[in-house]
């Protein structure tokens, strides 16, 4: 379980998160919803320890995050691997880092994936990069996943790749994956919780399937009506 | 599950390696090519000309890893590879250790390749140096006596090495801190560093009291010469020290201060 108490961050003047309470349950995938600016990719460098909290505090399973990077699989939006590296490389590089890497895993991904691991990362277009990041993390049976605008300027085919490899890899009641993205529709039924997030603040969070069978809405009507009672 | 501090030091200094290897690849090519330059050109005056080269090509062997510290750790944030790199479960220790070590061997590979092509250009000129080492001096000095010194002064100029790499580090480290003028807090963080390092390292040594002149006259060239050892040995090690307390620092900055 991950959870947020009383969580603020501010870059400078600007508050990325102003007193957050949220609680990720294990074993399910949540989706961090949101317009931009609104906290998502801050919330997941807090998990990752990449940022640390002004106030309150990150824990993981009671844990800092400082002590749990080894259990946690990150995907940033931006392109993080080194270009001068093959597909093969960047592998050998993280798994010299993970007990949980599957080398068989990463055979049959790559082959999923459409990928051939001598491909050199820098000279690959950016939906190959963005599906040799999922492979990155995804080889690992790591017990947390977190994946920060997985689908951001990818193509169609991709994507639904990208969502398939998720689906297909997703290890029920014992891996966590939270997923952070403002394009909801695409998601929508891949997530079992949901916590909208505006400005730094926490604005909804529930069970997907019951906050749409109470609103009567899809995800991303409720996330519209949530912003706009907000505003 | 975690795998060994060893597994993970190695992947950080093979890829710290791996980013270096052009650097590498430039000094070990030249000194190849002046080792087989004066091999065409033995016998000839133009052999003696190439000691301009290797003189130039030590430097640069030298002076090519302090200018790769701010290629290896600035490079990390200017390529966002450091979301990579502070994401991995490695410590301060292992990220800086890892890149300290490649450079360390950087500037040994690149040095010791050049020394052993000046000893190939030295060797038929021996004699003769020794000769007018021994008129200059007016004792009968043999070449083995040297040996201590130039092994010692390279120990100095490793831990200078040692130290710039730290000061560096940390200036970088300090720099990573503001969000503007990160160019400029570098600098002016460095030139702190080293004005701070110089002030305490001159305290050490007047506490240690030893004398920095050194007379290499006459027949006194013996003591001399073993005074220099024990100047330059004494150096080494306050260096040292004064380098390993600005990379513990760094460390700290790493661990406890640094986030993206």
């Amino acid at each position: 379980m991950i959870e947020f108490k009383g969580v603020s961050k501010n870059f400078g003047r600007t508050r990325a998160l102003d007193a957050v309470d949220i609680t990720f349950a294990t074993g399910k995938i949540t989706g961090l919803f949101g317009p931009n600016g609104a906290g998502k990719s801050t919330s997941l460098k807090l998990i990752t320890g990449l940022n640390r909290p002004d106030r309150g505090e990150v824990l993981l399973d009671g844990r800092n995050p400082m002590d749990s990077k080894v259990d946690i699989a990150y995907l940033p939006e931006i392109d993080h691997l080194y270009p001068w590296m093959t597909i093969r490389q960047a592998a050998s590089f993280v798994s010299d880092f993970y007990g949980d890497w599957d080398g068989e895993r990463y055979k049959d991904l790559l082959g999923f994936l459409g990928l051939d691991d001598e491909m050199k990362i820098g000279k690959i277009s950016k939906g190959q990069r963005a599906k040799t990041k999922l492979l990155l993390c995804t080889t690992r049976r790591s017990r947390y996943l977190l994946l920060d605008e997985p689908l951001s300027g990818i193509d169609i085919l991709t994507r639904e790749q990208i969502i398939q490899t998720l689906i297909r890899d997703f290890r029920e009641g014992e891996q966590s994956i939270i997923i952070s993205t403002h394009e909801i529709s695409e998601i929508e039924g891949l997530v079992d919780e949901v916590v909208f997030l505006d400005r730094g603040r926490v604005r909804l969070q529930g069970d997907a399937e019951q906050l749409r069978e109470e609103r009567g809405m899809s995800l991303v009507e409720i996330m519209k009506e949530a912003f706009r009672d907000a505003n | 599950m975690q795998t060994s501090s060893w597994r993970r030091f190695s992947a950080l200094y093979s890829k710290e390696l791996r980013e270096l290897r052009p650097e590498i690849v430039i000094v070990v090519a030249a000194a190849v090519l002046i080792c087989v330059t004066m091999f065409v050109k033995s016998g000839t005056s133009e052999r003696d000309l190439l000691v301009l080269p290797i003189v130039l090509l030590m430097g640069l062997a030298g002076f090519l890893p302090f200018v790769a510290t701010f290629k290896l750790l600035g490079r990390e944030w200017s390529s966002n590879t450091i979301y990579l790199i502070m994401s991995l479960p490695a410590s301060g220790e292992l990220i800086l250790g890892a890149k300290l070590a490649a450079l360390i061997s950087q500037y040994l590979l690149g040095t010791l390749v050049v020394i052993a092509s000046a000893v190939v250009w030295l060797y038929p000129h021996l004699p003769e140096l020794v000769r007018s080492l021994n008129s200059m001096t007016g004792i009968d000095m043999q070449l083995a006596q040297f040996i201590p010194g130039i092994a010692i002064a390279y120990l100095l100029s490793l831990t200078w090495l040692f130290y710039l790499i730290s000061a560096s580090f940390l200036s970088q480290l300090i720099s990573k801190l503001f969000t503007r003028f990160n160019g400029a807090i570098t600098l002016i963080a460095f030139v702190i560093i080293l004005m701070l390092g110089s002030w305490l390292m001159e305290i050490s040594r007047s506490f240690i009291n030893t004398s920095s002149s050194i007379n290499i006259v006459g027949t006194d060239v013996v003591s001399g010469l073993q005074q220099a050892i024990l100047f330059m040995g004494i150096n080494s090690a306050i260096y040292f020290i004064a380098a390993g307390l600005i990379m513990m620092i760094s460390i700290l900055v790493y661990n406890y201060r640094i986030e993206l």
